[in-house]
């Protein structure tokens, strides 16, 4: 009974899908298979009239119009066919750029959580590949319905020449059917379960294939071992399945040699019965016409709804279970999000979903409008979590956040975030242009030429790049998609990605290692930057620069996801702790060589 | 004139030997299924043949007046038979296809593979290339098709001929009348294929942009910039506008040439009438049996159909010729193989820059130019200049990533193109400036720079103190076998940047060598193992040749020689207090790291 419901739920949703994207066309192509299919009869009959007629020797003016007729049948059917499988190519089009766009549509809206596990990208992936399948369901529904009528039509043509018969055939074809179901319903579920060992051999071919590992490939000489991880991982998959298919393969002999042994025994019927003088060559032509149709129609019509079943129930159920996903903010936000003023970590504790390595342990600190806090700690200490706890990337597993002194989860998500102009430390390079990469943070004053040429200038990348740019701000970025397009060292893509921090011009600035592959001249720009900026503005940095911390406010220093130690840099270095001893191994190299 | 026919000569030819190569392919991809499938062919073209033409024989058997029944039994025995095999090749053929399909996306995939991974690395330079390396990637079904499309084209023709030949006897008029009727047709569908592939060339980068949009939404590395800025709404509009534009744009092309087709199509359907009317007359001036007429009707509709069958084949061959095409040019590519010279590299040599000039393929400007420098053995070098002076491009010429366009690159005063070049780079330990966040198992990560070592856990262990690793992995219960990332397990583990950064340093002290070459090793490093890390640098590998990159001047200050690059050249040489001395660039540098620390 659920499948029977769930298959129903997948059916709406198809038809959905087909009639927002196509609307009457659907209408369209069902009509026309409609058409098609009467047509198709009606051929099969006329044909046999008109080689009754011939055989009682009808003179060729009186044959003349029902040989018209039987042409143009056959034109019909032949031109509703085609018209209709060119109607489908392109409604196929459009359903299937339809539910790619819902799946966009619902994939933004989930937690980062989901889409950084290991299910939500198999998940994700694999209904991309159900474009086809889900989107058709109504569709093959249509066919489905012309399928039976025709089979009902000849048969039904067939039971009145001879009922047992036509039963005694119909019975034979049965089993070929139910094979070729369980066989769908088996091998979707083989898939699925198999789709780690795929992703796995997938991940060895994208090591030799894509540009980001190709240095590493040809700087070790990778080609044979990855290879051959490949091969016997996609191998040992082939194996198995060849396995499923074998013993399917039998089966399908086995029912198939039943549904032949229909079709014999009915065919020598028929003659037996032409041959005992009661049929004539036109009936012949019928009967053996309809009895293909009849089977043809049947098997179709199985082979149809057995796959469809399938889809209906197991893919479509994946695709209700990524549906029923908590989106993001599930709730309306209660709480208007007024200027900012503070921003606190109240006890929070942190594990990373499906981990079990606490992050965080109850960490505390605020962060009042105007100040600049600097935030260090050796590798590891989970600097870069807490960045992604206050852009509620991922929620706290325990203790709160509170923005103006009220839990953070009562505003809206969009809202808080409009309120951070941030560099990750792991920035996107996009391949669009240099306007989109510097103007992204803020879409709607992407069109300000000055805008955006200031923030390249503040971050310091314009000069350089200045005269190489064959298209000013509109110049793409990376060869990807164009052949003029600007490639960038590393050191330079990150001044790109600060200058897109500059252009968003919120409220807090947050800096995650901003000069990690930057040259001297440009950090002492960025960390004067970051100490100069106007007052009413609040700063976090993160940095294993300690001489940029001399220029915050305050310093956190992060050990093992509990703050060790906090002051500004006097205090710290008075303290004589870990902060102290950081300080000390950065300076040491700079002075006590330059005194020689 | 006479070039265009050149033009068209050569076409052929390439048509003839892409085809040579589909079928080399499809054949060296499986030989077994490859012969298997031609068997299954004929037996589907022919079986069908001798059928309708058996029909025939038992139809007159019945309602001839006079009865050879022995004969006719005969023929309805055959018939049954064929009948009956045909019902069980059925459930043989979807066995074959599947069975075949896979093994030659294996190969295929092997053959993608091996060529990528061994072409140069300016391959992924060049958009157009790129274009290719895709088109391979989601066209290995090109291949496939190729084979399968000529295949039916062979049942097609072979179909053809046979049923050409028996209408020809019944009356060479209808048989005549059933091709010619068809040449519309042909030719309506011909244009429309050319102009499908004028399209897709065109239309290409567009649908790879598209895709590009649609992955962003399910990139992990995307995630969180997206989030903070709201972009997902921006970047559907984008994508869906530039598919609404594609989409609308062919749909009115597609539907012209739908009802230029069903037209032609309707034409062609006359010889199908002609061939009633003139067996009807055929049967009541007595020179045809019964039989005889549904045999010629049959006939006529089977050749109308497979003539129609040949054109949509040959099109779509024709289509594949186009992608197979630029398959075989990315194919084609030399392996950087064939660059390579047969020396073994010397350990430990000197190496020298000799008026290095260089410019990345395509690209507008030089990044060296006229670039000299010597590093003797053993010595300690820091690289030292601003964003973008091409300090990273040094390191891809001495690993022949690149070939500079003038001058040479000497190891003990051979030019290192003389070298092997897999045996040169294995004379480096390296650590590139992108670490690549591998997931996989940690003992694969680390191992890949020897990854005949794989299992070697003593090295490994090695390894991770050299580097520091070993901090990272002291409390994981798997050890080595702990997997990173969460590509394809769920409790993967996550590293910070710092962390990959060590990880990648381990590789590269896994791999046994002289010369160590590390491209910002630090960037992302605390304090206390970036001091680890030099350290060891200096003082426990000093018998061995270092090239340092690095923006942190405080750890190559103890170098023994520093170079400072700048407009594509060495701009100042010398140890740090050589440097400071002449109160140059370097100084500058410098001292603006250093004043922060007074």
């Amino acid at each position: 009974m659920p499948k029977i419901k769930l298959y129903f739920r997948a059916l709406r949703f198809s038809f959905s899908v087909q009639w927002k994207a196509n609307g009457l066309a659907l209408v369209l192509y069902g009509s026309l298979l409609l058409i098609a299919t009467t047509a198709t009869l009606v051929t099969t009959r006329l044909f046999q009239m008109v080689l009754d007629a011939i055989a009682a020797k009808t003179q060729l003016p009186a044959l003349l119009p029902l040989a018209v007729l039987l042409a143009l049948s056959l034109v019909l059917q032949r031109a509703a066919r085609e018209f209709s499988s060119r109607l489908n190519d392109r409604a196929r089009q459009k359903a299937i750029e339809e539910y790619e766009r819902i799946l966009i549509r619902h994939t933004s809206s989930l937690p980062a959580a989901f889409i950084d596990s290991k299910a939500g990208r198999i998940l994700s992936e694999e209904l991309r590949h159900y474009n086809y399948n889900i989107t058709e369901l109504s569709v093959s529904l249509l066919f489905q319905f012309s399928e039976f009528y025709a089979f009902f039509a000849a048969f039904v043509i067939l039971a009145r020449y001879h009922l047992p018969f036509a039963l005694l055939f119909l019975a034979l074809t049965v089993p070929s059917s139910l094979v070729s179901a369980i066989y769908a319903d088996k091998t979707d579920r083989f898939r699925w379960e198999n789709s780690p060992d795929r992703q796995k051999a997938s991940y060895y071919r994208w090591i030799l294939t894509d540009p980001t590992p190709a240095m590493d490939v040809r700087m070790y000489n990778l080609t044979d071992a990855m290879t051959d991880r490949y091969t016997s991982q996609q191998g040992a998959y082939l194996t198995r399945i060849k396995k499923l298919r074998a013993k399917h393969t039998l089966f399908t002999v086995l029912t198939s040699c039943i549904s032949g042994a229909g079709t014999l025994v009915f065919l020598l019927f028929t003659i037996s019965e032409a041959v005992a003088g009661r049929l004539g060559v036109g009936s012949i032509a019928l009967y053996t016409g309809y009895a293909a149709t009849a089977m043809d129609s049947f098997q179709n019509l199985s082979f149809s709804f057995g796959w469809s079943w399938v889809y209906g129930t197991r893919k479509a159920a994946r695709l209700f279970e990524f549906f029923s996903l908590e989106p993001e903010a599930p709730e309306p936000p209660a709480r208007k999000l007024e200027a900012f003023s503070s921003l606190a970590f109240d006890h929070v504790r942190f594990t990373y979903p499906h981990t079990e390595k606490e992050i965080l342990h109850d960490l505390s600190f605020t962060l009042n409008k105007g100040e600049r806090l600097f935030l260090a700690g050796i590798n590891g200490s989970g600097k870069t979590t807490v960045v992604k706890l206050l852009l509620r990337l991922y929620e706290p597993t325990g203790g709160r956040i509170l923005l103006n002194g009220h839990p953070i989860t009562e505003y809206d998500v969009a809202e808080v975030r409009k309120l951070f102009s941030v560099l990750f430390q792991s920035f996107v390079r996009y391949p669009l242009t240099l306007r989109d990469n510097v103007g992204l943070s803020d879409l709607a004053r992407m069109d300000r030429d000055e805008e955006i040429e200031d923030a390249l200038n503040e971050s310091g990348v314009y000069d350089d790049l200045r005269e190489k740019l064959p298209d000013g701000l509109d110049s793409m970025m990376t060869r990807r998609f164009s052949d003029t397009g600007v490639e960038l060292s590393k050191g330079q893509w990150q001044k790109i990605a600060i200058a897109r921090a500059y252009f968003k011009r919120a409220e807090i600035i947050l800096f995650d290692e901003p000069s990690s592959a930057l040259d001297a001249e440009s950090e002492d720009r960025i960390f004067r930057s970051f100490s100069e900026m106007a007052e009413e503005k609040t700063g976090i940095m993160i940095s294993h620069r300690i001489s940029g911390a001399r220029l915050a406010s305050r310093i956190l220093l992060l050990e093992d996801g509990r703050i060790a130690e906090e002051g500004t840099h006097e205090e710290l270095l008075e303290k004589n702790g870990l902060y102290a001893r950081f300080f000390a191994l950065q300076r040491d190299k700079y002075l006590t060589k330059e005194g020689v | 004139m006479k070039q265009e026919k050149i033009g068209n000569r050569s076409a052929f030819f390439r048509l003839a030997s892409n085809v040579f190569f589909g079928v080399r392919t499809s054949f060296r991809a499986s030989k077994r299924y490859f012969i298997l499938k031609c068997l299954d062919l004929l037996f589907d073209t022919a079986v069908p043949l001798i059928n309708i033409r058996l029909w025939k024989e038992i139809l007159d058997g019945i309602f001839a007046q006079e009865k050879n029944s022995c004969a006719v039994f005969l023929c309805l025995g055959v018939y049954c038979a064929l009948t009956f095999l045909r019902h069980i090749e059925w459930g043989f053929t979807n066995y074959l296809n599947e069975c075949y399909f896979d093994e030659l996306s294996l190969y295929l995939d092997r053959l993608q593979m091996e060529k990528t991974s061994r072409c140069d690395l300016s391959f992924y330079d060049q958009a157009n290339l790129g274009d290719k390396a895709r088109q391979v990637q989601q066209n290995s079904y090109v291949i496939r098709n190729m084979t399968w499309s000529l295949f039916r084209i062979l049942a097609a023709l072979s179909g053809i001929a046979t049923t050409f030949v028996a209408v020809l006897l019944f009356n060479p008029w209808i048989a005549l009348l059933t091709v010619v009727l068809l040449i519309p047709y042909a030719i309506v569908n011909a244009r429309y294929n050319g102009r499908v592939l004028e399209r897709e060339t065109e239309q290409q980068r567009d649908f790879r942009k598209i895709t590009y949009y649609s992955n962003v939404f399910r990139n992990p590395d995307y995630l969180s910039e997206l989030r903070l800025n709201g972009l997902y709404a921006h970047f559907s509009d984008v994508r869906h506008r530039l598919w609404d534009t594609i989409f609308q744009k062919n749909e009115k092309e597609d539907f012209r040439y739908t009802r230029r087709s069903i037209l032609l199509m309707i034409v062609g359907t006359l010889s199908y009438l002609a061939t009633i009317l003139l067996s009807a007359a055929a049967f009541l001036a007595g020179t045809l049996s019964i039989g005889g007429v549904q045999y010629n009707v049959s006939l006529v509709s089977r050749l109308r159909a497979q003539l129609e069958n040949l054109i949509s084949s040959l099109n779509l061959f024709l289509r594949n010729d186009e992608r197979l095409t630029m398959i075989r040019d990315f194919i084609d590519l030399a392996p950087e193989k064939e660059k390579s010279g047969k020396k073994l590299p010397p350990s430990c040599p000197c190496i020298e820059f000799r008026h290095v000039t260089f410019r990345y393929p395509n690209a507008k400007e030089d990044v060296l130019r006229d670039c000299s420098f010597v590093i003797e053995p053993r010595k300690k070098i820091g690289l030292i200049g601003v964003n973008g002076s091409g300090k990273s491009t040094l390191i891809k010429l001495l690993f022949r990533f690149y070939d500079p366009q003038e001058g040479e690159i000497l190891l003990n005063g051979t030019d290192i193109r003389e070298y092997d070049v897999y045996a040169l780079r294995a004379s480096f330990s390296v650590l590139f400036q992108e670490c690549v966040r591998y997931s996989l198992p940690l003992r694969e990560i680390i191992a890949l720079s020897d990854f005949a070592q794989c299992g070697n856990d003593e090295k490994l262990r090695a390894a991770c103190r050299a580097s520091g690793a070993d901090e990272i992995i002291r409390d994981w219960e798997d050890g080595f076998d702990s997997v990173l990332g969460r590509f394809y397990v769920d409790n993967g583990r996550d590293l910070s940047g710092g962390q990959w950064q060590i990880v990648s340093l381990a590789r590269a002290y896994f791999h046994d060598s002289e010369m160590i070459i590390l491209d910002e090793p630090s960037a992302s490093l605390d304090p206390i193992t970036e001091d680890k890390i030099f350290e060891q640098l200096y003082r426990r590998e000093s018998g061995k040749t270092s090239l340092t990159i690095s923006h942190r001047l405080s750890n190559t200050v103890r170098a023994d020689q520093i170079l400072v690059i700048g407009d594509g050249k060495v701009l100042e040489e010398g140890s740090h207090e050589e440097l400071l001395a002449k109160g140059g660039l370097y100084a500058h540098l410098f001292s603006l790291q250093a004043d922060k620390y007074r």
